[in-house]
């Protein structure tokens, strides 16, 4: 328990009768990197407000370093925000806005002369302390807005989709800038995105939020292999989700029948025969025929579109039943297909992801 | 390729356009000539250029007076209108409350409401109270007539004031009364000292409620100039008029500057 820095438990927040965030527990354990990953308004930005103290909880606790959050105003808390659109103060300089957390706390100016070219030398601005905000690129803005978050030391970042404003190349280079800073202070982050490829690339805990409620919180690698719900399987990479309904169960494993064709499948939950059921498979998982594993489904399908992207191909399937599947192959030369071949297809039961059909998503 | 610039494109709107800057500063010019004019009499053409006229107004002491009088009367109704107005403007913008739009319609209405009937109201006000003719009777006139510049000023700075800097000040460690100091104030500042410019232009060229309100001793600049050219006509109205108007213009120059050099932030 000692190293568990942030503990949230059965938080919600009501505007009226609309619930932004309903009964949301999490732990962050001290230097970790979190994501609160999602689509816009699916609750992650208020949970992270509630956080910083910018909101009050409805219900629930939260608790930093073991402290009880409850009451604490924002200038009250040992958590620091980098705000979605910076928000850097204009009238001030770099070094200005950077020192500005010290000077809150009356810190000696000779060291907090000394705090901000640490500051500005960890996020590689050293000698940009004079200039003027307006006068700054997207990128180095970035980086004057974590070295002021970063400088009150506290135990907690948090970072509201910081880089949504900067182009791809940039984006991609400040998310790995993002770890390395992270990596050097120790400090554990709390990351709010809805880029899940951001989130997948830099966090160690990965908490998906759909409608205020968090369906699934695991490694980048779980999340992305063994998806809990079918939202998850949807928003995180690409899959095929397919409908379908349970017969002959036993052992976890079974067979589902979708309309068209038979697959057998693995279930993580106790199934019942008869039961309605959504199978998620990734594109990638999806072999061709002469590639088919032993044990393997197999399935005839016709080669309905075939489209280059770069290093992969992609091809669209059509199946039995009027079912279209996406698959994903190296392009390597190994496979050549045209629309209108007609092969089997397939892929093993345990690289699908079974969810049962109980609540939509 | 754009097309070649050529001195007759748009020739048409040129001319109308320098013609409306006649019809506008003609008038102003030929005051201004006419304050440097050697005659005694307003002639043209001038048959000579002098700067007397100007010396002579300097050392005309109920001249000098009304200039110290407009000054000050200016400058605390420029301060209290400000005041009141940037707190208003604050409230307005910031708070929702019952009659708001009520209330910034009221604050805004000696725009819309005849001068001169205010200046009767005001009259029949100050006189039932037993206030008439007071420095500080007319200084209330003049901030009524202030305060919709000064809110007008303040609202357009309040309404694109991004929140967020406010949060970030807190979350840096800032309480309510720092985070004003260090961060909404002067972010607000060039909104305060541009309406208090213009509060001050307002207010030391008014004339109507000055010559309603104003007992006998309190004489500004306008009410002396009406004067003046009522009793004794002489070029050194030219000089004092001329003197106004570029005290006024270089008011209304540095309010472009301050609004110019806060639009950068």
């Amino acid at each position: 328990m000692a190293n568990i820095d942030v503990e949230v438990a059965g938080l919600t927040k009501r505007f009226g009768a609309f619930a932004a965030v309903e009964d949301v527990s999490f732990s962050i354990r001290r230097g970790e990197f979190f994501s609160l990953l999602g689509p816009s308004g699916c609750g992650k930005t208020t949970i992270m407000r509630m956080i910083a103290g910018f909101e009050q909880p409805t219900a629930g606790t939260i608790r930093i370093a073991g402290e009880d959050m409850a009451g604490r105003r924002p200038f009250e808390r040992p958590t620091n925000l980098v705000f979605q659109h910076l928000s850097l103060f204009p009238h001030m300089t770099v070094a200005g806005n950077i020192a500005f957390g010290l000077q809150m706390k009356k810190t000696p100016r000779r060291e907090t002369e000394k705090s901000v070219g640490e500051m500005l030398d960890l996020v590689q601005l050293s000698g940009f302390g004079g200039r003027k905000i307006p006068h700054l690129s997207g990128g180095q803005k970035q980086r004057v807005a974590i070295a002021r978050a970063l400088i009150n030391r506290p135990a907690v970042l948090l970072l509201d989709e910081p880089l949504g404003a900067l182009d791809l190349k940039l984006r991609e280079q400040m998310q790995l800038e993002l770890k390395r800073i992270q990596r050097e202070v120790g400090t554990t982050f709390i990351y709010v995105t809805h880029d899940q490829k951001e989130a997948i690339t830099m966090s160690n805990q990965i908490a998906v939020v759909n409608n205020g409620r968090i369906e699934q919180i695991d490694s980048a690698a779980e999340i992305y292999e063994r998806p809990q719900t079918p939202f998850v399987a949807n928003f995180i990479g690409q899959t095929n989700l397919l409908k379908g309904r349970l017969s002959g169960v036993g052992g976890g494993a079974g067979v589902a029948d979708c309309g068209g064709f038979r697959v057998r499948v693995v279930c993580g939950f106790p199934a019942r025969a008869g039961e309605n059921i959504s199978l998620s498979v990734r594109p990638e998982k999806i072999r061709f025929a002469g590639n088919l594993p032993e044990g393997a489904n197999r399935i005839a399908a016709e080669v309905d579109d075939v489209i280059f992207l770069g290093s992969l191909m992609h091809y669209r399937l059509a199946l039995a039943g009027g079912i279209t599947l996406t698959a994903e192959a190296p392009k390597d030369g190994s496979l050549s297909l045209a629309r209108g071949d007609k092969l089997e297809i397939g892929w093993l039961p345990e690289d699908g992801s079974v969810f049962a059909d109980k609540k939509t998503e | 390729m754009t097309a070649q610039p050529s001195a007759f494109r748009h020739l048409p709107q040129k001319a109308l356009t320098a013609l409306v800057y006649v019809f506008l500063f003609l008038p102003v010019l030929m005051v201004a000539a006419m304050s440097f004019n050697s005659s005694r009499y307003s002639v043209f053409p001038v048959p000579g250029w002098t700067a007397k006229w100007y010396r002579a107004a300097a050392a005309d002491e109920l001249i000098v007076e009304s200039l110290k009088i407009s000054a000050v009367l200016s400058l605390c109704a420029a301060v209290i209108a400000t005041v009141i107005g940037s707190a208003a403007a604050v409230a307005l913008v910031r708070y929702r409350f019952r009659f708001r739009d009520a209330i910034r319609a009221a604050f805004v209405s000696p725009l819309i409401i005849p001068e001169m009937i205010l200046a009767v109201t005001l009259l029949m006000l100050s006189a039932s109270l037993d206030l008439r003719g007071g420095f500080w009777t007319v200084v209330a006139g003049h901030v009524l007539i202030c305060l919709p510049f000064v809110i007008t000023v303040m609202s357009a700075r309040l309404h694109g004031f991004d929140r967020s800097l406010e949060e970030a000040a807190m979350d840096l460690g800032a309480g309510e009364w720092r985070t004003f100091w260090h961060v909404t104030f002067p972010l607000s500042l060039p909104g305060v000292v541009g309406g208090a410019l213009l509060a001050f232009t307002v207010s030391f060229d008014n004339f109507i409620i000055t010559f309603m309100v104003a007992g006998s001793d309190i004489v500004t600049v306008p009410v002396k100039i009406y004067s003046m050219i009522r009793t004794e006509f002489s070029p050194k109205l030219h000089a004092l008029s001329t003197f106004v108007v570029f005290v006024t213009l270089g008011i209304l120059v540095l309010y472009r500057l301050v609004l110019r050099g806060a639009a950068r932030w």
